[in-house]
């Protein structure tokens, strides 16, 4: 399942910024040099003498005076730096690893050039951005009192408190405190802002899925269904309605209480269909079917995986026979959007060690990184280079073989395998659990750090272990 | 052809003359000067465009500027795990070129670093080695044009009408060279010649003009003498109602009106189709389906795109869009065979992961229609009435579903009645689309090449049924 929280959150922030496209100085050497990146900001003050002698990492930022350029450099690099999950703040090291710290340079950099006091909403949005992916919550709350002295009517005030629970709650780690402390304020507004209130609730409810929160998620899930139905239609457009619900069936999934998905499902069809005809239907049609392959497959027996191209797996059997095991469908073709996956299973196979056996399963493509046309035989050994030992997961991985078939306008087209069609070709879902009994206990998506501690709640529940919800936000 | 490393074609000996414009070694003494300024490891990929440029322009007989241009353009690319910076310069001096490096890092580590780009491809992609090369194009120095124009201007001064014209030779030398070791290096020439002769009332114009890589294949003379033959039968034009006619349309206009199939990337694009966001004339009844395979032209139609092709002939790599991870490669392509779509463009990145094929297939804009055996004499002979176009001018997209185009007929009109040309005519606005016109072809003539420098086209003369001339245009 999807979840578009993040999306509503830079949408709501968005509003506010200008998004301007950076300035670009130029050099002091009067070179004429065209860039072919419309977002550069970076021409530090330089004499064309000491060119060829730049250190990077001791770049001069005195001309970064706007907070539109800044932010706009900033934001994907930060981006950058939490989703690989390399945190690095050591100096820029042109021989080691460098673009994170780089960003971080950068970062701390422009923030020293924004003014607290500014006037310009723009300005405001990025230093609170800033200031909060930099952990400098002093500031960050000086900002939003600003903003809010700046605010004249409920509305601009919701706005404003809107937006900085949703910066708080985005920040590596999630400024949980700060934001749970403006909430009271943006309810307590009332009836007049339901898309601010919607924003922020929706930032939250995806916050306690992330650390597994089951009574506050669901808390939230039922205030954003009700804010939901406070909107007008053009406010729903906006954000997407499916969400609440998803959450409330992920919970209901979770306690294998089948007969309350099914009424959540009904009752969001109806919301929905009397909303949007058509589009919001259709999520809930892919809904039905997400609750259908659990329902069939939940308890069902396995057998050992059947496949051709097997590795690392110790000659034995997977899902291995008395063993708690997960399999994970993972795609080869992902490239860094994978990385948090890829973050995830380490940390679950650091943390469980033998108690888990993880199994990797991933299909033929009839290409590989940086290759191809390839077939099976060639691609397999390659695709499993790339696993075990360029990205190092300690795993069993089974490249399973997808039928192709070619289509008369030249497609390549993939038929399931087997394995796949055994998982409802893995479009729903691509983690199964499976206990010593060889039963499926849980299946999900499991794509980033967001997603870790339901997986956890999972496997600790086979393993017996027990576990209860918590607040402790995720780590690895 | 193979690609070469730089040392290689360092201790090669020069095959081309040097002084114009950067020769192979000069290009890649070049590459080694950037790649030895780049800092922080990874790649530096150069690309390189320099030319000679000769021309010659006249207006009411007279020359009014010749002249010699040099120019260079030189685009860095510097890649250090999978984040690329670019940045290009039209300077080769040491301290510019590295500012343009300086440039490109600091872009660069703006970037998101791909370690493994799924389909990062580097340029291996094998290409073809057309003649592109003419020492009689190289040959026209200032002197020779400037005697070729007083021959060609006379027959013009004694007719006592007025002619502007204009010759273009040049020479490039265009490079994609990468410090891995990998490079091409592709030297051409390309003529023009086009001239216009004007009746010194102002009541009549006409114009003739082609374009070859050989300017000894341009016949200057003969051009000069049918834009002069144009403009004398063209005079005092009558008004005639707008709307639909059979037309003939002589191979510049078609090509003005095809050209647009391929001028717009979108048109041709195998993936814009099956997106289909938004639809593209091409897609297919539902998403993620095109017309491949579907009669969409008259089955006399067939458009292809050779660089081999002794007519066509064209560059088979594109500088400019080359990057570190991927180099444009054209290869033959038949776009439509008897009317019907045969392929799309896609790059190779999408013919590896859908289709199972090595290379891409890109629009290189250059195209080669079919021809008929029928002479634009027979045509006007088989047309009771008619109207003959010479060109289209000012040609622009107004619906790009339907390709439905809007212009203005340029540089000689005239009605046919009953077999003959009547009585030259005033100029329209049409409102017509090229898919219209080739479903609508009664006769098809030689096909030849024309004037469009930008991308080569052979084309052949048709005459179609229903043009639709939708105003009149008061111009000559």
């Amino acid at each position: 399942m999807m979840r578009n929280t993040y999306t509503i959150a830079v949408v709501m922030i968005c509003c506010y910024s200008s998004l301007a496209l950076a300035q670009d100085h130029p050099a002091t050497h009067s070179v004429p040099v065209q860039t072919q990146a419309a977002t550069s900001i970076m021409t530090p003050h330089r004499t064309a003498a000491d060119t060829g002698r730049m250190t990077w990492g001791h770049q001069d930022y005195s001309r970064y005076t706007s907070a539109d350029a800044c932010d706009g450099a900033v934001r994907d690099m930060t981006a950058e730096i939490w989703r690989t999950h390399v945190v690095d703040t050591l100096p820029y090291d042109v021989h080691a690893d460098t673009l994170p710290t780089a960003a971080v340079t950068v970062a701390h950099a422009c923030a020293g050039h924004f003014n607290v006091s500014s006037t310009n909403p723009s300005e405001l949005w990025s230093l609170l951005r800033l200031s909060v992916e930099m952990g400098n919550a002093h500031q960050a709350e000086q900002v939003v009192e600003h903003q809010m002295s700046l605010a004249q009517t409920p509305a601009d005030k919701a706005h404003v408190l809107s937006g900085a629970i949703q910066t708080y709650l985005s920040a590596h780690p999630p400024m949980v405190a700060q934001a749970q402390r403006l909430l009271p304020q943006l309810d307590a507004i009332g009836s007049a802002a339901p898309f601010a209130q919607y924003g922020a609730h929706s930032a939250f409810m995806h916050y306690w899925h992330s650390v597994y929160n089951a009574d506050s998620l669901r808390q939230e899930a039922k205030t954003s269904v009700a804010l939901l139905k406070k909107m007008t239609p053009d406010e729903r457009d906006m954000v997407n309605v499916f969400q609440p619900y998803m959450e409330l069936i992920f919970l209901a999934s979770t306690a294998h209480d089948l007969a309350t998905q099914k009424t959540l499902i009904n009752q969001g069809l109806a919301d929905v269909g009397a909303w949007r005809e058509g589009r919001g239907s259709d999520r809930f049609l892919k809904a039905e079917r997400l609750l259908e392959t659990q329902t069939s497959l939940y308890g069902k027996a396995t057998r050992a995986l059947n496949g051709k191209y097997w590795f690392n797996d110790g000659g034995t059997p997977h899902p291995a026979p008395g063993k708690v095991s997960l399999l994970i469908h993972v795609d080869h073709s992902c490239g860094m959007r994978c990385y948090p996956l890829y973050a995830v299973i380490r940390y679950l196979s650091k943390k469980y060690g033998q108690n888990l056996d993880i199994t990797l399963i991933t299909d033929t493509k009839g290409y590989a990184p940086g290759t191809g046309p390839l077939l099976p035989d060639q691609e397999a050994p390659q695709v499993s280079h790339y696993y075990l030992d360029f990205l190092k997961l300690p795993t069993a991985l089974l490249v399973d073989v997808s039928p192709t078939v070619k289509q008369p306008d030249g497609h390549i087209e993939h038929q399931p395998s087997p394995i796949g069609q055994m998982f409802d070709e893995w479009q729903l879902i691509n983690t199964v659990l499976i206990d010593r009994d060889g039963k499926i206990q849980w299946l999900g998506e499991l794509s980033s750090a967001d997603d870790q501690r339901m997986a956890e709640f999972a496997i600790d529940r086979a393993l017996g272990h027990g576990q209860t919800a918590s607040t402790t936000p995720a780590t690895h | 052809m193979t690609y070469l490393a730089l040392d290689t074609i360092l201790t090669r000996r020069e095959t081309r003359p040097a002084g114009r414009f950067l020769s192979e070694q000069e290009c890649a003494s070049l590459a080694k000067q950037v790649a030895a300024v780049a800092v922080g490891g990874g790649s530096t990929n150069v690309f390189i465009s320099s030319s000679w440029t000769g021309n010659l322009r006249w207006a009411r007989n007279m020359i009014t500027t010749c002249g010699d241009v040099r120019d260079n353009y030189v685009g860095v690319d510097r890649e250090i795990r999978g984040a690329e910076g670019a940045a290009s310069i039209n300077q080769i001096d040491q301290v510019s070129l590295e500012a343009a490096v300086r440039r490109a890092e600091r872009l660069l580590i703006q970037m998101s670093e791909d370690l493994e780009s799924p389909l990062y491809t580097p340029y291996t992609e094998p290409y073809q080695s057309p003649k592109l090369w003419f020492d009689t194009t190289y040959k026209l120095d200032a002197d020779a044009r400037a005697a070729a124009m007083r021959e060609l201007v006379k027959p013009t001064v004694d007719a006592g009408m007025l002619a502007a014209g204009y010759i273009q030779v040049a020479a490039y030398g265009r490079a994609a060279m990468s410090d891995r070791g990998r490079a091409i290096y592709y030297p051409l020439t390309q003529a023009q010649y086009s001239v216009t002769v004007r009746d010194p009332e102002g009541t009549a114009s006409g114009w003739a003009g082609v374009d070859w890589n050989d300017w000894s294949r341009i016949d200057a003379k003969q051009l000069s003498a049918i834009a002069l033959h144009k403009c004398l039968t063209s005079r005092n034009p009558v008004a005639l109602e707008p709307g639909r006619y059979t037309t003939i349309l002589e191979p510049q206009a078609v090509s003005d009106l095809v050209s647009q199939i391929f001028d717009d990337y979108r048109v041709m694009d195998r993936r814009a189709a099956e997106e289909a966001r938004p639809p593209q004339p091409f897609s297919g009844s539902k998403r993620g389906e095109t017309k491949i395979g579907e009669q969409v032209f008259d089955e006399r139609i067939t458009i292809s795109a050779d660089p081999m092709d002794p007519d066509l002939g064209f560059l088979p790599i594109d500088v400019y869009s080359a990057s570190a991870s991927a180099l444009t490669v054209y290869h033959p392509a038949t776009w439509f065979e008897n009317g019907v779509l045969k392929e799309l463009a896609y790059v190779r990145q999408y013919g590896i992961e859908q289709l199972g094929v090595n290379t891409g297939l890109p629009n290189s804009r250059a195209f080669k229609m079919s021809g008929g055996p029928t002479s634009i004499d027979e045509m006007i002979a088989t047309t009771k009435r008619g109207i003959l176009v010479t060109r289209f001018s000012d040609v622009a997209v107004v619906d790009e579903l339907s390709m439905l185009c809007t212009g203005y007929t340029r540089d000689g009109l005239w009605l046919i009645e009953n077999g003959k040309i009547s009585k030259p005519i005033k100029n329209f606005r049409f409102t017509e689309s090229p898919f219209f016109v080739l479903n609508n072809v009664e006769q098809i003539g030689k096909p030849q090449r024309v004037f469009r420098p930008a991308a080569p086209a052979v084309v052949p003369p048709l005459k179609v049924s229903d043009f639709s001339f939708t105003s009149l245009a008061d111009a000559i």
